[in-house]
């Protein structure tokens, strides 16, 4: 038998040996779902086309940009390689099952006027779509909604059945004109169409772009640097095409949580169960039927007899209950006339019954 | 096996069914691992292992207390909730979910039950370990 100290050491062990089992399980469980699986998807690419994604050459942002061009510098430049490797993850021409196109945003550069276009339909042709995106330009104010809008507008009428609707979109500022980005959001929510968004730069709209993707049940992704835009677009064609299924691994660390908790509740059920079917079973005591003259046999045996009125009085009585005599005398033995006892049963000298026989 | 619930206790059957929910349901603490981490195989486990363990250690100890007095847990849990580190702890992990759901989802798209439920759930954690202050100086 272990101490009490060693066995709750010994309990604690067993614990986690369970819990370190169910979280390797878990992790050999986290599988990337089939290919056949992978839903097919319709996505639009939504990018910002602002002024701030290129280079201001006459002028200050901070001031008034006259002219917006586009250097090596310009965040736009990796921004349309990130697209192009995005849609090249897609093999659009090996696979009919996905649709990708694009939509830009931005707006007027001299009125508050919002612009948002397809720039390229919904269409598995990656030729056209590699072309649109090298052909962006950069200038304008940030029409967010708009280009959520426009998306969102051209995923539904093209829709297809049992096809994902997908908005990435990327945006490098704050929403400055037309419609909330939010109250596109909700439209798009409404129809369906999950948006990945993708913050780009220091003065991306962090918090809208967030709420933006949570509205649609999608993610929002942080891409501070050209290199680390790369990597997030990367990492959107990775959830979209390779899904990690992780529900079979969290019902293992489920079980595995109470089970280790309650390991005393469980090993005493177990031991008892375990003595149970180890124990033979048991003989049922049956006691013998008593016949009508037994109870009166018995108060015989246990009564003394007034000898007054012949009542029957309990065997430590000293009066009788009937007629209120004495009868603490002793019993006199009727073989040997030897003076027992009332309580006794039989004489002490010879040895015959004398229960119930006062004198 | 299990316990007359009195309706003192209701209370915290309630909160442990809760947080069962939040471990088995709720995304919002394996989203919250996930955004600040590359997506992989071992990052989704881990991901995975917090968001179901955290819940679920507390849920038992709420659901012990209130209908499963009599199941008896391992010695250093069942010390644990005698104490008070277990409701502040309960309280911590409330907060951090409630953080997560206000800072990261956006106040535009609020999970409102489930921050409604770590709200209340909360502050009647901290009434009630009050209150079992107050009586332990009485």
């Amino acid at each position: 038998m272990l101490n009490p100290d060693s066995k709750r050491k010994y309990q604690l062990g067993i614990g986690f040996a369970i819990f370190a089992f169910a979280v390797s399980v878990s992790y050999f469980s986290v599988v990337e779902a089939d290919t056949e699986d992978t839903p097919q998807y319709d996505i639009y690419l939504v990018i910002d086309v602002s002024g701030s994604m290129g280079t201001c050459i006459d002028g200050d942002f901070l001031t008034t940009c006259y002219e917006v061009g586009i250097t090596n510098n310009s965040p736009i430049v990796p921004a349309k390689k990130a697209a192009i490797e995005f849609v090249d993850v897609f093999e659009l021409e090996q696979s009919s099952d996905h649709r990708i196109g694009l939509a830009i945003f931005h707006g007027d550069s001299y009125d508050p006027i919002p612009i948002a276009k397809i720039k390229v339909e919904l269409d598995n042709n990656s030729k056209n779509l590699k072309e649109g995106i090298d052909a962006l330009y950069p200038g304008g104010s940030t029409a967010m909604g708009e280009g959520i809008s426009i998306a969102t507008q051209s995923l539904s009428e093209n829709t297809r059945p049992d096809t994902k609707k997908i908005i990435v979109l990327l945006s490098d500022g704050m929403s400055n004109v037309g419609l909330e980005p939010l109250m596109a959001a909700g439209i798009a929510n409404e129809n369906a169409v999950t948006i990945f968004s993708v913050g780009y730069g220091p003065d991306a709209d962090v918090q809208t772009l967030k709420a933006v993707a949570s509205m649609t049940g999608g993610k929002y992704y942080d891409a501070p640097t050209g290199k680390d835009l790369a990597n997030t677009f990367g990492e959107i064609a990775d959830v979209l095409i390779s899904p990690l299924s992780h529900y079979s691994s969290r019902i293992l660390i489920l079980i595995a949580i109470p089970v280790l908790l309650f390991i005393p509740t469980i090993e005493r059920g177990l031991t008892t169960m375990m003595r149970r079917t180890e124990d033979k079973p048991v003989e049922r005591i049956v006691k013998p039927k008593r016949t009508e003259d037994e109870p009166k046999a018995k108060i015989d045996k246990l009564k003394i007899t007034c000898r007054n009125c012949n009542h029957l009085n309990r065997s430590t009585s000293k009066v009788c209950a009937k007629c209120g005599s004495t009868i603490k005398a002793k019993i006199t033995c009727p073989n040997c006339n030897y003076v027992n006892r009332t309580t006794s049963k039989f004489c002490v000298k010879c040895g015959s019954t004398v229960k119930g026989k006062v004198t | 096996m299990a316990s007359k619930l009195t309706l003192a206790e209701v209370p915290l059957l309630i909160g442990g069914i809760f947080m069962v929910y939040l471990a088995v349901l709720d995304e919002t603490l394996f989203n919250f691992v996930l955004d600040n981490v590359t997506q992989n195989q071992f990052t989704v486990s881990l991901a995975t292992v917090i968001a179901a363990t955290l819940p679920m250690f507390f849920a038992v100890g709420f659901i012990k207390r209130s209908v499963l007095r009599r199941w008896q847990t391992i010695y250093y849990y069942e010390k644990m909730l005698l104490g008070e580190v277990f409701w502040i702890l309960t309280v911590i992990l409330l907060s951090i979910i409630t953080f997560i759901i206000v800072s990261e989802q956006g106040v535009h798209q609020l999970n409102a039950p489930i921050l409604a439920g770590c709200v209340l759930f909360s502050t009647y954690l901290v009434i009630y370990s009050f209150k079992a202050r107050q009586k332990s100086y009485l």
